[in-house]
């Protein structure tokens, strides 16, 4: 999933009272500028793998490593914890969500990791690479791309409509 | 994109039920949609209807096809690396 996860990310901020008050955490308001920073920050970090591999520092095959694995999502909660409780479940929710989203990628999740190597994939659409025009592009002229990552945007809009805010307010 | 002709024509059909189907599901009766805030549905189910009308083209099973027989991951070949040093000018 590419232009999706922005849909999802905000749809997961849509969310905030409902999962923190649901986790017994303080509450955070819904598309607030405190849950929109920290669930797209939560969301993409998986993704910023793709930096160190920019950078020549790892190889292309790290990019969906370590940094899609329940461990580091463990990790990032445990993390944010001891700072605020509210953060860190919205973190893991993300972090958790954001596999979801990329689940229906051929390159495969692994999740269990470094405990097995078992990449986890429904195989809904071949992945093209970490970034680039050419993935970019590769990736929308599939069918399942356009399927999930619209009916995000389809469900976000819903949400604007429960929540009253343009063009739905 | 499409082998098709009728594939984005079809994704307006695929969009307008998915569009009825979230505003039945989601519309509250004490606040009825506009016109307009139903076209704002209408709109963005176009983008999952187009996926559902693509399912049905060959052209986008032809890519996925073509796109899983690449491994994108694979170790690229550096200037610095042996086979490159080796190689014959």
């Amino acid at each position: 999933m590419q232009v999706g996860h922005v849909a999802l990310a905000a749809t997961i901020a849509s969310f905030a009272p409902r999962i923190t008050e649901a986790a017994g955490v303080p509450r955070v308001e819904a598309l607030s500028v405190e849950s929109l920073v920290v669930v797209f920050l939560a969301h993409y970090l998986p993704n910023f793998d793709v930096v160190p591999i920019k950078l020549g520092w790892a190889p292309d095959r790290f990019h969906c490593s370590y940094s899609h694995t329940l461990l580091f999502t463990g990790l990032v909660g445990l993390a944010l914890w001891p700072i605020n409780a509210s953060w860190a479940v919205l973190s893991v929710v993300s972090l958790l969500l954001h596999f979801v989203a990329d689940s229906g990628s051929s390159v495969g999740l692994p999740l269990l990791l470094p405990f097995s190597k078992k990449r986890f994939s429904l195989y809904l659409w071949a992945d093209t690479g970490h970034s680039g025009w050419f993935a970019f592009k590769s990736t929308y002229q599939q069918a399942w791309t356009w399927v999930t990552e619209g009916g995000m945007f389809v469900v976000l809009a819903a949400r604007f409509y429960q929540l009253r805010i343009w063009p739905f307010s | 994109m499409f082998e098709y002709r009728r594939t984005p024509y079809l994704g307006l059909v695929y969009a307008a039920l998915i569009g009825c189907a979230v505003v039945w599901l989601v519309e509250l009766p004490d606040r009825p949609m506009s016109v307009g805030q139903v076209a704002v549905f209408y709109v963005l189910s176009y983008l999952p209807g187009l996926g559902l009308a693509m399912l049905g083209d060959p052209a986008a099973h032809r890519a996925k096809a073509e796109y899983l027989k690449v491994d994108y991951y694979a170790p690229r070949a550096r200037p610095d690396s042996d086979s490159i040093s080796r190689s014959p000018i």
